[in-house]
């Protein structure tokens, strides 16, 4: 199944986030082996050149390293993996904080609502 | 690179041309038979009745009917030959199929080279299936009695041991045979190029109907070929001294059919080359497929 | 960077008709280049001077520093837009073909690949249906280690799912070094391969551009682009 990919952002920056959050959501085990560029792209549907500069970016985020023998594996070191997740986490709250504001709801009213969600998804899994 | 173009030529041409000369020899065979036939119920004294007379002339009718048709078609496929290998040449330069042509890493020298060698290989094959067709025609096919035809053999001895011998005083036999050979291959080579060339033409001035075009080259170039031809040949002659040769010896009539021969030698020679290189500059500077 | 093909002042003329006006072109190597325009704005015409099967009127044109000729086509793959192959050729005559001719041929590859696509190696073309011959085409010219591809409209009139097939065979049998032009007007469904684009408009080149750049400093996709860029 290729993936999807927005029109307006780089399709090797969207390559690279769908790649981070399989590792940390640990679709990607740590220390697993990563298919080889062309199968990437090919499962992806994109060119192996956009695929190669996202894992050239991940790479430079510490997120997976290249062996000469075993070529790509996703990284073992757990405080790569923690510092990513933080920061993504920091941006996607930071976000939604100021779409919150943009809407015009206080951090109390924020709170509430989240508070509910939690309650919802509980129900959801309870359901499900 | 040569080899490997002649290869797939071959194959190409052989396709339908090795099935037209099996053709032509079982049609030879069948021939063969009928006129035989044919020759024998004729000749038989046929005690009968009406009825079977009747039956006999209606054979003797088809058989002799069938097998003028077949002699026809066996010589028509001289001709059905040429076609056939030029519009291998037509589909391989100017169809879709030049796609594949003309994006081959060979030169376009090789490409011509390799359409024509093919092109003169089917047809030496094919005059030497017709000649051996006719020769098994005229040796088994025409007796009343016996199953060769002795007179057709006996023109052949007397060929060799009267005729040849005979000949061999004025002129040198394996010089004229040589000379004979060599400018009919040359012959043969230009005239294919010159189809060759019409059909190039022929695709260049025309978008449509390119074929036709060619057709209407062919017989424009013909003509050209004829003024060329007579221009060069009167002025051979006349430099042989023509006018003021007397010929009144057969070793001097044989020394200048010799020489003649020997100068359309020359100019089959030139106008081969002289097609070769216009085709190939055209394929090579205004080529557009459409 | 070295440029595997250049063009300059390349000029076409279809008697009154101008199909190539001044190109000035010059394309990377390793890079899978997008030649896109509406119908008629010279793609093929491009293409078929570059593989060798037209004469430009004016300019000149270099493939690997070489001019077109035997050279350049030994390193040039190239796949019209139309069925090319005799009607008579068996799928292994095909292949037997593409081996006798091309040294970069890869039987190996073509036979997988043909595998794959179930065609049987005694099928003669005219048997095939028009999209297998079509599948069959491209495997021949993506089993060559060709230097530059060139592929003119490949996914033009295809179902989705060979439209599939034939991006998943371009990028399974790209190798990093090489580089393929692809002509077409689907750009929707090629954007995601492409490195780098060409716009052409009635014979001009209105911008080479890489994709990334389009969507970083423009925040849209080539396609959106596109239609404002050719809006009638």
């Amino acid at each position: 199944m290729a993936w999807q990919f927005t029109s307006n952002r780089p399709i090797y920056q969207q390559i690279v986030d769908e790649i981070e959050l399989r590792i940390l959501n640990g679709t990607y085990e740590m220390g697993m082996r990563l298919p080889s560029v062309r199968d990437l792209a090919v499962t992806a549907a994109v060119n192996p050149n956009t695929m190669q500069r996202a894992l050239s970016e991940l790479e430079d985020m510490g997120l997976i390293t290249t062996q000469r023998n075993t070529g790509r594996t996703v990284t073992t070191d757990e405080s790569a993996v923690s510092r990513a997740r933080d920061v993504k986490a920091d941006l996607l709250a930071e976000t939604f904080l100021m779409q919150m504001k943009a809407l015009g709801l206080s951090r109390k009213e924020v709170l509430e609502r989240l508070a509910k969600g939690e309650h919802k998804e509980g129900e959801h899994a309870i359901n499900s | 690179m040569l080899g490997k173009l002649m290869k797939h030529d071959f194959r190409a041409l052989s396709r339908t041309l090795f099935p037209l000369q099996i053709g032509i020899l079982g049609g030879g065979l069948v021939a063969t038979l009928l006129t035989a036939l044919t020759i024998r119920l004729g000749d038989a004294s046929w005690a009968g009745t009406n009825g079977s007379t009747m039956l006999k002339g209606l054979i003797m009718a088809i058989s002799a009917t069938m097998s003028v048709l077949i002699g026809v078609a066996i010589m028509a496929s001289l001709f059905v030959t040429l076609i056939l290998i030029c519009y291998h040449f037509y589909r391989s330069f100017l169809s879709d199929e030049g796609y594949l042509t003309f994006t081959l890493p060979v030169s376009t020298s090789n490409l011509l080279w390799s359409k024509l060698l093919t092109g003169m290989f089917w047809t030496l094959i094919n005059c030497v299936v017709v000649a051996v067709t006719l020769l098994i025609f005229s040796v088994f096919g025409t007796t009343t009695n016996t199953l060769i035809n002795m007179e057709v053999l006996n023109a052949f001895k007397m060929f060799f041991t009267v005729l040849l011998p005979e000949a061999a005083e004025y002129v040198s036999i394996p010089l004229v045979i040589v000379e004979i050979v060599v400018v009919a291959i040359i012959g043969l080579a230009a005239q294919i190029l010159q189809i060759y060339f019409a059909i190039i033409v022929g695709g260049q001035v025309a978008k449509k109907h390119r074929i036709l075009a060619a057709i209407g080259m062919y017989l424009l170039i013909n003509m050209g070929v004829g003024i060329i031809s007579s221009v060069f040949m009167s002025l051979v002659t006349f430099g042989e001294g023509v006018s003021n040769l007397v010929l009144n010896s057969a070793q001097e009539i044989g020394a200048f059919m010799t020489t003649i021969f020997g100068w359309y030698g020359v100019l089959y020679a030139g106008l081969g080359v002289l097609f070769f290189l216009v085709s190939r500059s055209i394929l090579k500077k205004n080529l557009n497929l459409q | 960077m070295q440029s595997i093909l250049e063009t300059r002042a390349l000029t076409k003329r279809y008697g009154p008709t101008l199909a190539l006006n001044n190109v000035d072109l010059s394309l990377p190597k390793g890079k899978i280049i997008g030649l896109l325009g509406p119908n008629g704005s010279g793609k093929t015409t491009l293409l078929k001077i570059v593989a060798g099967l037209l004469t430009p009127t004016n300019g000149t044109v270099l493939v690997e520093n070489r001019p077109v000729g035997e050279d350049t086509k030994s390193v040039i793959s190239y796949l019209p837009e139309r069925t090319y192959l005799p009607d008579w050729m068996t799928v292994e005559d095909c292949l037997d073909y593409f081996a006798d001719f091309y040294a970069d041929f890869d039987m190996q590859r073509a036979r997988e690949m043909l595998s794959r696509l179930n065609v049987p190696a005694n099928k003669r073309m005219k048997q095939l249906s028009k999209g297998t011959r079509e599948k069959m085409q491209l495997v021949l010219v993506m089993s060559r280690r060709a230097k530059l591809y060139l592929l003119d409209e490949p996914i033009g009139g295809v179902d989705p799912a060979t439209r599939d097939y034939i991006l998943d065979t371009i990028i399974g049998n790209y190798d990093n070094e090489a580089t393929i032009l692809i002509s077409t007007h689907l750009i929707a469904d090629v954007e995601k391969v492409l490195d780098e684009f060409l716009f052409l408009k009635e014979g001009v080149i209105t911008m080479h551009d890489t994709t990334d750049n389009v969507r970083e400093t423009q925040g849209k996709s080539l396609d959106e682009l596109f239609r404002e860029v050719f809006r009638c």
